[in-house]
């Protein structure tokens, strides 16, 4: 919408469009007239008053609509970026950490089972030594894709830290999400990444923990870290629940 | 029950017998001409109507939905001063102050009932 022709915006009272156009009409015919009736004169500055308001009432609300858009189209933007990685665009920790509160909640009240499969990267380290940050960029992005075409909809996968990828498995048990966590361990098997020296493969580790009577989320945290240790520990590439 | 469907920027509104409920966010591009078809049909239900109710629930709206619905409220006041027993309802989710905030500002426009309503985000709760 043009702020700048008052024509162009829409009168901010449709119901007095008559009265509006009477008055503009009114206005018209005495405008050439010599006034002396006094009321006459009144009425005409009224009017023009009133006609005045009309307009710039049209103004304001048509720049306060605009500002109002702009204003919640950048409060989306900020919300977006507040729980978003922005390597990978999956949720950020902070994120996470928001939808696990939720997961606990329905937990307490509801019963309802769910579990979670902390992820790691096996040797990432030595991506990055040996073929830079850019090929260890690149994993960090392939893995986001492979997480999100290989888990279901409503699980939710979040970069927990570095190579660090948490997911919430909701109404899922500890056997069900080893066997989500298995997929994507197969699936992360088959990617390769370009780098310098070619195309290279990673490898995954998962532990997983469903949540249990007792437990708040840091208890939960702790028992799929201390599962991916062990997982770490018995060779790499797979997952224990 | 005629109904304008909500889109991402315009709520819904359903048209029923001495009753209209629009439901949703309200920033159209041009509030004025989105909400012409209910002044409207408004005006005409309001003309032979004993009783008439408006129900909303309406989490954000900008400056000219407001102004929009100041009008519909105007309408209902104007019937109500002819003997129709209107009535307004405006829901709430309990945690949106920003919608508590607006529903009082248009209770203290109008003189006629007008119950402002919280709703829980979680019906079932006991």
């Amino acid at each position: 919408m043009s702020l700048n022709r008052c024509s162009d915006v829409d009168s901010p009272f449709p119901r007095k469009r008559g009265l509006v156009a009477r008055l503009r009409l009114r206005l018209e015919d005495c405008a050439e007239e010599n006034l002396l009736d006094p009321r006459e004169i009144e009425f005409r500055e009224l009017a023009e008053a009133y006609l005045l308001l009309d307009e710039r009432m049209a103004k304001l609300i048509a720049i306060s609509d605009k500002y109002q858009g702009d204003l919640r189209e950048a409060t989306k933007r900020m919300q977006h970026m507040a729980r978003t990685d922005p390597l990978t665009n999956l949720s950020n920790r902070r994120d996470m950490l928001e939808c696990l509160d939720r997961e606990v909640e329905r937990f307490v009240r509801y019963e309802k089972d769910f579990s979670i499969i902390m992820f790691d990267i096996d040797d990432f380290k030595s991506v990055n030594d040996s073929y830079g940050h850019d090929a260890g960029d690149r994993v960090l992005k392939g893995l986001a894709l492979v997480f999100l075409e290989t888990l279901r909809r409503a699980d939710v996968c979040a970069r927990w830290g570095g190579e660090e990828f948490l997911v919430l498995c909701p109404e899922t048990t500890s056997e069900s999400a080893r066997i989500v966590g298995e997929k994507c361990l197969m699936a992360v098997s088959a990617m390769r990444i370009a780098t310098e020296a070619g195309p290279i493969g990673i490898t995954l580790s998962g532990g997983v923990a469903a949540m249990q009577k007792g437990f708040d989320q840091d208890d939960l945290i702790k028992l799929a870290d201390a599962k991916l240790y062990a997982a770490k520990a018995a060779g790499k590439k797979r997952i224990i629940d | 029950m005629k109904t304008i469907e909500a889109t991402s920027s315009s709520p819904c509104i359903q048209f029923g017998e001495a009753e209209l409920f629009i439901k949703g966010e309200s920033y159209p591009e041009n509030s004025f001409v989105f909400y012409a078809p209910v002044f409207e049909w408004l005006t005409a239900e309001l003309e032979a109507a004993p009783r008439f109710r408006l129900t909303l629930d309406v989490s954000y709206m900008n400056s000219s939905s407001t102004k929009c619905v100041l009008d519909i409220l105007d309408l209902l006041s104007e019937a109500a001063r002819c003997g129709c027993d209107a009535r307004v309802t405006w829901l709430y989710e309990a945690e949106n102050e920003r919608s508590l905030d607006l529903a009082e500002e248009f209770k203290e426009d109008i003189d006629i009932p007008f119950e402002i309503v919280p709703v829980k985000a979680e019906p079932n709760e006991p």
